[in-house]
């Protein structure tokens, strides 16, 4: 029992003393940045939604008297703003029409990881002794492999799509959200209002709701907030690999990685690099300024 | 609990995490399809599929199976693979090294750098190195090692032409992989290092050595830095823990010779004894870290006890 607990000190999700002084008058208010981390945001939400209506061109259809035009020239077929890739086919549409597959992985993963996670380390931070040690353990164990290794193996057995991607990424994330929900449990199970709750004679599941729950909230959404970042990269990651998102269909991750093939062509690899790293970067902002709002505890990572 | 008691737990959770990293090998490779029939020729004959099964053991009871899986698994047998008809262990073992040498020179550069700049901002806290340093830091945990990794080619190798584009051949060729592994854990290091440095500075040591007269850097490096060791001791072996599972996006992009391109290879042919073989070599390394930086913690300091009995 004592034992998972120092494991969970020394996984480093839990800073060891709070530096709240640093970060005194600073995150309280929206900041420019988080301003326009969030247009970033909105922007690509409302473009995965409309799909590749937005899209100048249609994403698919290969053109192969304009292929590998530079951003902002003119083909037989009209104006590519960020160029045409090595079959003629508009990259700006790419883009647009490759949102949606992302946000779709990355959204339903981390929800169905953090529902997991949240039941799991709530379970485990309220139980017996015997119980939570063998959940934490196998949440460690999860833990134990690499995650791209884990997501890897996941697409040998499953076939590579979107699926596979949802499954993988959720399936290594998930003890990072148990882990924090059960430190949280524990650490509010001992404090007097709950042992006050109990000793008014409330029941394990009316304390759960009404005490523990409401309490751990903060950390958990601070939480989610923070993993959609990193949610984005492996996602991107996996189809960069070609075991996510398939080839015809088109995604960030692998536009970039057909572009690798053809690095004279800088904008092949550069317009989905730049879209991924604003979009993590607009999450990273948003995520942290969340977590000095909610919880300012967890402020020094 | 006396050390150990806790010493020894920690060592029996770490076979315990490995034996469960095994199980769930065995049961993904059970329900990755028949070994036999991806073995056989297109149009084999079911009794040809038949023998292969008896000779490869599949045609006995799983829990067998299990067994026998486990014994060579910890004999480092993890069968033949079926497209480079070697033994799965000796394809690792020759990929291994390369790994290993990029992880390793990695890791020295995101540790070496990270509690430097760390050390250099907090003193700056506030100012202007301090501040470029941070928006560094996030920009640096933004981008992906597999979009870092063609621009780097593309403005170093291929533009300046300075590093070769790929392969391992030479000090230079480490260089840009190096740069696209270690950058996110650089930035992480950076960002705890400054974070528990700036903890340290208001402690009486530290304003004692300051109202000595010491300069920035001796106090930096005799007064701030062993206090603030033990979570970047923590964050950098974790650090260098997700650097392995990094590094086969690395790899495949660089063609390095290593496990992680070779792991990569091995799920396009679907070669599950291969993939396995390396899942397992990964697990083994994470584990080893992972279970290296709890002794570490355990053994260095002595608040974490106290602070767990709570």
């Amino acid at each position: 029992m004592t034992h998972v607990l120092a494991a969970e000190v020394s996984i480093g999700a839990v800073p060891p003393e709070p530096s709240v002084a640093r970060r005194r008058g600073r995150g309280r208010r929206p900041t420019f940045a988080v301003v326009i981390a969030t247009v970033v945001v909105a922007i690509a939400v409302i473009t995965a939604v409309t799909g590749s209506l937005l899209a100048p061109k249609d994403p698919g259809k290969q053109r192969l008297r304009d292929t590998l035009i530079p951003p902002m020239r003119s083909g037989r077929f009209g104006r590519y703003v960020l160029g045409s890739d090595e079959l003629g086919r508009d990259v700006l549409s790419r883009l647009i029409a490759g949102t949606r597959p992302l946000l779709l992985v990355v959204v339903v993963s981390v929800a169905a990881a953090a529902l997991f996670g949240l039941v799991w380390g709530l379970i485990a931070g309220t139980g017996g002794r015997v119980v939570p040690t063998v959940m934490m353990r196998i949440a460690d164990m999860q833990l134990s492999i690499p995650p791209v290794i884990l997501a890897v193996i996941l697409a040998v057995v499953f076939d590579p799509g979107v699926r596979t991607s949802i499954v993988a990424i959720s399936l290594v994330t998930w003890p990072s959200y148990a882990r924090v929900v059960r430190a949280e449990t524990l650490k509010v199970r001992s404090s007097d209002y709950v042992a006050l709750a109990r000793v008014a004679g409330l029941g394990k599941i009316r304390v759960l709701r009404h005490h523990i729950l409401p309490n751990i909230m903060n950390s958990f959404v601070v939480l989610c907030t923070l993993q959609l970042a990193t949610a984005i990269i492996f996602a991107a990651a996996l189809s960069f690999l070609g075991v996510g998102v398939q080839a015809p269909r088109p995604d960030w991750g692998n536009m970039l990685a057909g572009g690798t093939k053809y690095l004279d062509s800088w904008w092949l690899v550069v317009v989905p690099g730049v879209a991924i790293t604003i979009l993590v970067l607009s999450l990273n902002v948003i995520g942290d300024h969340v977590r000095d709002r909610f919880d300012p505890r967890r402020a020094a990572l | 609990m006396n050390v150990v008691r806790r010493v020894a737990l920690i060592l029996v959770s770490a076979i315990v995490s490995l034996v469960g990293v095994l199980t769930l090998v065995f049961v993904l490779a059970r329900l990755s399809g028949d070994p036999a029939k991806l073995m056989a020729p297109p149009n084999a004959p079911q009794s040809q599929i038949d023998l292969t099964r008896a000779q490869l053991g599949l045609d006995r009871p799983l829990i067998r199976q299990y067994g026998s899986f486990l014994r060579d698994a910890v004999h480092g047998d993890f069968g033949k693979s079926y497209y480079w008809h070697q033994s799965a262990a000796s394809l690792v073992w020759d990929h291994l090294p390369s790994t290993l040498a990029l992880a390793a020179v990695a890791a020295t550069f995101a540790i070496i750098l990270g509690v430097g700049a760390g050390l250099v901002a907090s003193s700056y806290r506030g100012r202007l190195p301090d501040r470029v340093m941070m928006t560094g830091s996030l920009v640096g945990q933004a981008v992906p090692a597999f979009w870092m990794a063609p621009v780097l080619i593309l403005l170093v190798s291929v533009k300046l032409g300075w590093t070769p584009t790929g392969g391992m051949n030479g000090w230079r060729s480490f260089v840009l992989p190096m740069i696209a592994l270690g950058s996110f854990q650089l930035a992480v290091i950076f960002r705890i290092t400054r974070a528990s440095a700036l903890e340290v500075q208001s402690q009486d040591h530290v304003r004692l050595g300051r109202a000595k007269g010491l300069g920035k850097g001796r106090l930096a490096i005799s007064h701030i830095l062993p206090s603030t060791a033990l979570p970047v001791i923590t964050v950098a072996g974790l650090s260098v823990a997700s650097l392995i599972g990094g590094s086969v996006i690395v790899e495949r992009i660089f063609s390095w010779p290593g496990l992680g391109n070779l792991m990569i290879d091995a799920v396009e042919q679907r070669d599950f004894p291969v993939v396995q073989a390396i899942a397992v070599v990964y697990a083994v390394a994470f584990i080893t870290i992972n279970t290296l930086v709890d002794l570490l913690y355990e053994l260095a300091d002595p608040r974490t006890r106290t602070a767990v009995v709570r």
